[in-house]
């Protein structure tokens, strides 16, 4: 579990670099002061990413876990399939 | 609530189960009416992170970093609702015994546990951007921990081996508590000094402080994270209730087979 979580830490810093790098070709060249832009889109960044990606994660657990356990049971005990 | 579901009648053997559920078409949480709801939620989340990432001008003073409050806000507001509706569940589970409620307040407690954690992870980063410090022992902070703990808690006592009854009596106690908590953290950044903003909306003597497409989005957004809370919600629960049977099917067939025991 706690390698899990270390992964996936290093996983959302290398995002942030790549966040950083790529908004920093972006936006530099309008007018902005590039060092804060840059370190502003990563978080923007990382933050936008972590959060949908926990929410599609969950989703996608739920959504496997319930097909699992409705193959345990008759149709008219899902009656929402109905 | 759903007393009733537990008396329809059952399939002879595991077997059979599993055989009338591969012919019964579609299988899992999902139903037409979810399947529109998710569409609709998936084209909302477009629009919401369009709007969110490119169609919302920067703050004069955040810069980009406002961009978060876009995610942090119905994060927070979901894991809100989630906690509310919790509370009341389990409530109504002591108040009437009715195993619907306990399901209710599970799938709202576990979707809770998601978006606390999404409210002090997001936090953190805006925190980073903001103030230079992805965390301080703040009052709201703190507070928001001590929630996330106390669903932590929540969930756990419900992994504890016990009967329905005990095991839904044990967490709606628990379950009551989620919103007393989470007044004590409305109230921190006044009861406490607090390097975290004080509230702006809904208070009379404050004039909304943003304004035009950022107000929209900021409002969008608290409509699609109530559109995903419902999804994941109807799918949750019924996740539960799917569980349920199971682990009410498998009791029976115990029973049967202690009476076939004991007959023979």
């Amino acid at each position: 579990m706690s390698g899990l979580a270390v992964q996936a830490v290093g996983a959302l810093q290398q995002l942030a670099v790549l966040g950083q790098s790529v908004l920093l070709q972006a936006q530099a060249p309008d007018g902005f002061e590039p060092y804060a832009a840059e370190n502003e889109w990563s978080y923007v960044l990382v933050g936008w990413v972590a959060i949908i990606l926990g929410i599609v994660i969950y989703a996608l657990v739920v959504l496997r876990k319930g097909r699992q356990l409705s193959k345990q049971l008759p149709p008219d005990q899902r009656r929402w399939t109905s | 609530m759903t007393t009733n579901l537990r008396k329809e009648r059952r399939a002879s053997s595991p077997a059979e189960a599993g055989a009338a559920g591969e012919d019964a078409g579609p299988t899992g949480t999902g139903s037409r009416a979810t399947a529109v709801l998710g569409g609709v939620t998936l084209a909302a989340l477009a629009l919401w992170a369009y709007l969110g990432l490119v169609g919302t001008p920067e703050d004069e003073v955040q810069g980009t970093a406002v961009r978060l409050l876009y995610v942090h806000v119905p994060v927070v507001t979901v894991a809100y609702l989630a906690c509310f509706i919790t509370t009341g569940a389990s409530a109504m589970w002591l108040w009437k015994k009715t195993q619907g409620w306990d399901l209710l307040a599970s799938a709202c407690g576990e979707i809770a546990t998601l978006f606390t954690a999404g409210t002090l992870l997001s936090g953190a980063i805006w925190g980073g951007a903001a103030w230079g410090a992805f965390w301080v022992w703040d009052a709201r902070l703190t507070s928001t921990a001590m929630l996330f703990l106390l669903l932590l808690g929540y969930l756990a006592i419900r992994r504890i081996p016990a009967s329905a009854d005990v095991r839904a009596r044990r967490s709606a106690i628990i379950g009551l508590l989620l919103t007393p908590n989470i007044f004590i953290i409305n109230r921190s950044v006044e009861w406490w000094r607090s390097l975290h903003q004080d509230p702006t909306l809904f208070q009379a003597s404050v004039s909304p402080k943003i304004h035009g497409i950022m107000f929209f989005t900021l409002f969008y957004s608290l409509v699609v994270g109530l559109l995903v809370f419902t999804w994941l919600a109807i799918h949750r629960f019924r996740l539960a209730y799917l569980q349920d049977q199971i682990d009410d099917r498998g009791l029976a067939d115990a029973i049967e087979e202690r009476r076939a025991e004991a007959g023979a």
